[in-house]
């Protein structure tokens, strides 16, 4: 705009026909990239396609279908965004008229809870980026972003390893456990201190010793917070500035860490009337993550009268925000170990849909 | 290297060497253009191919340093001027080529090349330009659209991975060859509609308003060779002979009424330089007669003509664009007998009384004007007639030849005997000796002697500047005073356009001869059918082809270049009876005749004067904007820190990671927090990636917790 008025001043000045033809050029120009950008957003219509189940701190895409209804007039350089949730931005060269086109626009929710995506939006400049043009469309489409993903270490990873287990029950399958399983013959990689000297000495064959997997038994995680320490708010790099959001960020990465074990998880939080049943499989993991996810947020996914019965053979992990100094305090039976923090390294980055 | 982006780079190189080439050619500046090639293939080598990085940021900037000084110099030397500007704009266009780190940057190769062709349009307004803008506007088009979609998938890349601040853009400058059909396509588009705009707009746009309010920006040629003559003519040498096809004004000639007049066959002196006074082979001008006018006229384009004479007998009116009049004092070609003359731009004109040269004084360039003049016998005769001078031309040899030829055709030479009504005739018999008996040679001779006597007896040959010193100092001997008379002649007609082509080529010399008292006519002694081979050749295939190139570089300079207020309402006088234009000239001419033009003056150049402040203050407010957006908002985080920093017992750190290092050593628990804002203070004060409003606010949020 600046230069088309300099050009003018300057035609005006020197009263030079060929700089007034320039200036008309520019003019032109202005208006040319009006109408094309204008005329093409309008056409223009945003549709929020999917959105993902969202990790708090990890990039999620969530997907937006762009349709050009126009018949003539295509659209190029456009920058989707989702407005109030980050700067994040998808970006789409061209949609040509009655093209459908999808968008994946990164997202990184910095909380855990229910999100909104009020709006979706796509902007554009072309084609001289003398001016920008924007469509907005609402959406009230609601998610609930998990829990931030944490890696257990030190003490946390001793006591999640212990409470899963039932001391003294055989398993039928080898595995990890202490009691003698069997012999079998010795395979590339086995562990050499697993080899049975002795029978090799007697057989000469290489054999070794397998031991019984533990058996898998209920555990209970039980979340003592009360609904004022969950505030909804992004955990810092201190756990200490949130330790409510802290407390349900370490019941998950438990949660997750004994699903995968094949420990049936149930999740107690007796402060939000939240039971969930012990379970095992991926499937109940995904129902520990999303009620972690409510939590606070929404009624109650299964309100009992009071806080759940373990039952004989189940353990109860107990996880107590702001106990020792600020910290989250995880309470296995009789042991309490302070809960020392997370690892801050990130589960491998999702790779962007196809 | 991605395909798209090679074409791009393609493009973009092919934009600068266009405008350095167009610049140049404006310029007559070879070396402009020989120096941006061989720098862009340095470029092209070492900072654009696959392995190419930009140059680093010291080397870079101590370019930068010498350019601006080798301005300054220049400005100091030549003064500021258009060349200046475009030499400067030059140089930072070949320096930018090593220095492109993101789109942006190619944004600024872009606007650069673009102010260089604005350079070459403030410097000439000739064809070759227009239809070098032709192809350089669409191609400008669509590197601009390849350059926005780039910038806007690097910029989207950018923002959902902060922290990658630099580097050139990857994956969003993968560009299908369908969508650069596409985009091409659209550029075309985009010039027919933006030319189809201009060319609504080009015509509306008030003319003659508020020139050089802002100071003299350059008078635009429409051709390299400069129009230009020596008062003086030095037999002997070359002088005016030249073969130069280069074309140097255009002639329309009309009736009073607006006829169009001239013809293949009708030839127009055009004078430019007067000479009376011959000695020792070189004719100059005399001190004789009136002599000048004691003030230069100031001439406005609204000015009425200026009257220099009798304006009853008004024969024809000459429309004269010479296409690049040289600057200070020049000649004013134009037809005897000059009555009145208008400009279309602001002149100093002088006016020699004596012989009705004119001249004038102006900036270089293209120069627009109308001369009226009257039939030579048209004038009726005022001054007495005065006793006959004796015998004055110092050459007996060229007397004696006078004399001769006057005696055979019973003229009588002696000029106390001859009646004032026979020097025509004296005159007549002249021209028709020399032009039958001495023969036409394009030849530089070397005289032996005097010049004119050595032609007229030993040589007997020579180019047109001997034919008319041989005239006038003939005529003089016999006491009838002549003068030579430089300037060119128009014969190069073109019907379909109505209007002659005056080339290089076309600069010749004749007599003046005053007939009676006060009544000068025009003779010309070159023998006719050489005069005709050389003014007006057989027309091979090459010269009609030239012919037609000058038939449309006419067009283009009547209808574009030189479109002024008068053709502006002209052309548009049967669309609308009111134009801006004319609202404006009856303002001023109201305004003139109520004594109030200065009032008219001082608003135009206070709308001038408002127009560029608000010009410049648009792109002032987006610079400051953009740098204080940045600078405040980081600054915040740096203040927050400051504050926890002091909160915390200590005072003495200066930068934001040692204020994080001080605010963890202090309080562990907020380490991670204080590292977090210092690295967020980085990334967006230096790193040109801002930090999300809601993070700030988390973070601010986090600091302030700190105790």
């Amino acid at each position: 705009m600046a230069i088309t008025l300099l050009t003018a001043i300057g035609g005006i000045n020197s009263q030079n026909n060929l700089l007034f033809v320039v200036f008309g050029l520019l003019s032109g120009g202005l208006l040319v990239s009006g109408i094309l950008s204008g005329s093409g957003l309008m056409g223009l219509r945003l549709t929020l396609e999917r959105v993902p189940v969202a990790t708090a701190g990890e990039r999620a895409w969530v997907a937006v279908r762009l349709s050009n209804a126009n018949r003539w007039v295509p659209v190029f350089g456009l920058r989707v965004g989702l407005p109030g949730l980050g700067r994040g931005e998808g970006f789409a060269q061209i949609v040509r008229p009655g093209e459908q086109v999808t968008v994946w626009v990164p997202w990184t929710p910095s909380s855990r809870g229910a999100t909104r995506l009020r709006s979706v939006r796509a902007r554009s400049a072309f084609p001289f980026g003398l001016m920008e043009k924007r469509v907005e469309v609402t959406s009230d489409t609601e998610t609930h972003v998990r829990p931030r993903r944490m890696t257990l270490r030190g003490a946390a990873v001793r006591v999640a390893s212990a409470a899963g287990e039932r001391p003294g029950a055989m398993s039928r399958r080898p595995g990890r456990g202490e009691e003698f399983f069997g012999l079998r013959d010795y395979r590339p990689g086995d562990p050499l201190r697993a080899v049975a000297w002795k029978r090799v000495a007697s057989t000469g064959r290489l054999v070794i010793r397998q031991h019984t997997a533990p058996v898998p038994r209920s555990l209970w995680i039980r979340l003592d917070l009360d609904r004022s320490q969950v505030s909804g708010r992004p955990l810092a790099d201190d756990p200490a500035t949130e330790p409510g959001e802290a407390a349900i960020a370490l019941a998950a990465a438990l949660a997750r860490e004994h699903v995968k074990r094949g420990v049936a998880v149930g999740l107690d939080a007796p402060a939000f009337g939240v039971v969930v049943s012990p379970s095992s499989g991926p499937e109940h993991g995904e129902r520990v993550a999303e009620a972690l996810a409510e939590l606070g947020v929404h009624e109650p996914i299964r309100r009992a009268g009071g806080p759940a019965d373990p039952g004989r053979d189940a353990s109860v992990l107990r996880i107590v925000a702001g106990g020792g100094g600020g910290q989250g305090v995880i309470d296995s039976s009789d042991s309490a170990f302070y809960f020392d923090g997370w690892a801050d390294e990130r589960v491998a980055e999702p790779e962007r849909p196809a | 290297m991605i395909r798209g982006r090679h074409a791009f780079e393609r493009l973009l190189y092919a934009l600068v060497l266009g405008a350095a080439g167009l610049y140049a050619a404006s310029d007559v500046a070879p070396l402009v253009f020989v120096l941006v090639c061989v720098f862009s293939a340095i470029a092209w080598m070492t900072a654009t191919g696959p392995s190419g990085r930009p140059l680093p940021r010291l080397l870079v900037n101590s370019a930068l340093a010498l350019a601006v000084l080798a301005a300054g110099a220049r400005v100091l030397l030549v003064g500021a001027d258009v060349a200046s500007f475009s030499r400067f704009v030059a140089a930072l266009l070949v320096l930018k080529l090593f220095d492109r780190r993101t789109p942006r940057d190619d944004l600024q190769v872009l606007l650069l090349s673009a102010f260089l062709v604005i350079g070459a349009v403030l410097t000439t307004n000739a064809l070759f330009l227009g239809i070098g803008m032709l192809v350089f506007t669409p191609a400008l088009l669509l590197a601009s659209m390849e350059q926005q979609l780039r910038s806007a998938a690097w910029s989207t890349e950018h923002r959902s991975a902060p922290g990658r601040v630099h580097g050139r853009p990857s994956a969003g400058a993968v560009m299908s060859p369908a969508l650069r059909r596409t985009l091409r396509r659209l550029a075309w588009g985009a010039t027919v509609g933006s030319l189809v705009l201009a060319a609504i707009v080009f015509p509306l746009i008030p003319r003659g308003l508020g020139r050089e309010t802002l100071g003299s920006w350059g008078n635009p040629t429409v051709g390299a060779a400069v129009v230009g003559f020596a008062e003086e003519v030095q037999l002997g040498r070359g002088g005016l002979i030249s073969d130069s096809p280069a074309a140097v004004l255009d002639l329309v000639v009309t009736s009073p009424a607006g006829e169009p007049m001239g013809g293949e066959f009708e030839v127009f002196y055009l004078r430019g330089a007067v000479l009376d006074q011959y000695e020792d082979g070189r004719w100059t001008r005399s001190d004789r007669g009136p002599g000048v006018s004691s003030e230069p006229l100031r001439m406005f384009p609204s000015s009425p003509p200026h009257s220099l004479g009798s304006r009853r007998n008004t024969r024809h009116v000459q429309e004269i664009t010479m296409r690049n009049a040289p600057g200070g004092r020049s000649p004013v070609f134009h037809a005897w007998k000059p009555v009145s003359i208008s400009f279309g731009d602001r002149q100093l004109l002088y006016v020699h009384t004596k012989d009705l040269l004119l001249e004038r004084q102006g900036s270089p360039g293209k120069l627009s004007y109308t001369v009226e003049s009257s039939a030579f016998d048209a004038e009726p005769v005022r001054e007495p007639d005065r006793s006959r001078e004796a015998v004055d031309f110092p050459s007996e040899i060229v007397f004696d030849r006078a004399r001769s030829v006057l005696e055979v055709a019973g003229v009588e030479p002696a000029p106390a005997l001859r009646p004032r009504a026979a020097d025509d005739r004296a005159a007549r018999v002249i021209e028709q000796h020399l032009q039958s008996s001495y023969s036409y040679t394009l030849d530089v001779l070397a005289a032996d002697g005097d010049p004119i006597e050595w032609f007229l007896t030993e040589a007997e040959a020579g180019h047109c500047e001997y034919f008319a010193s041989a005239m006038a100092a003939m005529c003089q001997s016999v006491g009838i005073d002549a003068r030579v008379v430089t300037g060119y002649v128009a014969t190069e007609w073109y019907p379909s356009s109505q209007h002659y082509v005056v080339r290089e080529s076309n600069a010749h010399a004749w007599v003046e001869v005053e007939v009676l008292p006060g009544q000068w006519k025009t003779f010309d002694p070159t023998p006719p059918d050489d005069f005709g081979a050389i003014h007006q050749p057989e027309l091979t295939v090459i010269d009609r082809l030239t012919r037609m190139a000058s038939a449309i570089e006419y067009a283009w300079i009547r209808n574009v270049v030189s479109f002024d207020r008068s053709k502006q309402e002209e052309a548009m006088q049967g669309v609308t009876g009111a134009l801006p234009s004319r609202w404006l000239s009856q303002m001023r001419s109201a305004a003139r005749a109520g004594g109030s033009e200065l009032v008219f003056r001082a608003a135009e150049q206070a709308f001038i004067a408002f127009a560029a402040t608000v010009a410049a203050g648009l792109i002032v407010r987006s610079m400051i904007r953009r740098a204080r957006g940045t600078r405040r908002s980081s600054k915040t985080l740096l203040d927050a820190l400051r504050r926890v920093s002091r909160r915390t017992g200590d005072s003495t750190a200066r930068t934001a990671w040692e204020m994080a290092a001080q605010i963890g050593s202090v309080r562990p628990e907020a380490a991670g927090l204080a590292v977090r804002v210092a690295r967020s203070y980085y990334a967006e004060r230096f790193g040109g990636t801002p930090v999300p409003e809601s993070d700030r606010r988390e973070l601010l949020r986090g600091l302030r917790a700190v105790r």
